[in-house]
């Protein structure tokens, strides 16, 4: 996907995670935008469509930042709250207006910033590469 | 169907993550098993479904314990939770865990509908925003649900109860071409969804 056209869809996304929830709303749209940010990050991280949660595993992979990182988490779980017809409860709803508030700029801001094409990098090469013998 | 063994196991199991089924049925609540495991279609990897009604508000609706999923529901609410779509299920296909029968569970489908149709078909627009933000299987995995549950929608509004999701697959696959056709056109979904939706089945 070209990098502008990835661009738009990060903002759609995050578009879904504006504090505008109310109690009985569903929260599929807060599950399926953070999906979509993790989607963007896909050629970054291997991520099994299976996953649960994806874009908390897509942040602890690229080791982000643990406030980013617990707040997807919250997110994630407040939103499952809605599920089978149920809608947000009162406090669901609250907590995920607040973490939409204080999180999801800083989020959209760092998966933005994370250079395009560019892989994390393998623990295994933290350190130096050894320099090649010369002849 | 769980049997007496499956129950008290899971009633023990429920009790060592704080959930103690005795004392919700004591205080005129009741605990059900729902889903995959109460029916008896259920894989090894399933989860626990557990609905928990007690006079305890409910300040987070679904919370999970380890492997199994609570839904917690307060007494005071149970007049409008019983015209939701998990209410639906639990009367037709739960399985009681507590011994008390002070409350009963009671729903009607068809009340369930009008809502289950508007949700569906605002998961459908958000898809369909996000859709080109999407890779492959995420795009398979977000359509089946969608078909799921425009399917579930659609059994509500006949006044039938949501069954496991096995059963309703078992459903689907037997559906004729022109009946998987009623279904899906119940809800407003755009041409790109129902491509998506129709190409599961190839």
């Amino acid at each position: 996907m070209r990098a502008t056209t990835k661009r738009i869809r990060i903002e759609d996304a995050a578009s879904a995670l504006r504090p505008f929830y109310e109690p009985g709303d569903d929260g599929y749209p807060v599950t399926l935008a953070l999906d979509t940010l993790a989607e963007a990050l896909a050629d970054k991280v291997d991520v099994d469509p299976k996953e649960r949660d994806t874009l908390a595993h897509v942040l602890g992979v690229l080791k982000a930042p643990v406030a980013l990182r617990t707040g997807v988490e919250k997110l994630y779980r407040y939103a499952s709250g809605g599920e089978y017809g149920l809608g947000l409860s009162k406090q669901q709803a609250r907590a995920i207006n607040a973490l939409a508030e204080e999180l999801v700029d800083l989020l959209v801001e760092y998966i933005k910033t994370f250079a395009p094409g560019q892989r994390p990098r393998s623990p295994t090469r933290s350190r130096p590469v050894a320099k090649r013998k010369t002849r | 169907m769980m049997d007496e063994a499956a129950i008290r196991a899971l009633v023990h199991e429920l009790r060592s993550r704080g959930v103690d089924v005795a004392e919700i049925a004591a205080g005129g609540g009741g605990v059900w098993c729902f889903g995959s495991r109460a029916a008896g279609c259920a894989k090894p990897e399933s989860d626990w479904d557990v609905l928990v009604i007690g006079r305890a508000p409910a300040g987070e609706h679904r919370f999970r314990r380890g492997r199994i999923d609570l839904v917690k529901v307060c007494v005071d609410d149970l007049g409008t939770w019983t015209a939701g779509e998990l209410a639906t299920h639990v009367a037709a296909y739960g399985v009681r865990l507590d011994p008390g029968r002070a409350l009963a569970l009671q729903a009607a489908s068809a009340a369930a509908a009008p809502r289950k149709c508007a949700v569906t078909g605002a998961r459908a627009q958000m898809l369909d925003a996000l859709w080109s933000g999407l890779g492959s299987s995420k795009r398979d995995r977000e359509a089946l649900r969608l078909r799921r549950d425009v399917h579930r929608a659609w059994l509500l509004s006949r006044d039938r109860p949501i069954p496991p999701t096995a059963l309703l697959e078992q459903e689907w696959a037997a559906a004729s071409p022109r009946a998987r056709e009623a279904i899906l056109k119940s809800i407003l979904i755009s041409a790109r969804l129902l491509r998506a939706i129709a190409q599961l089945d190839d």
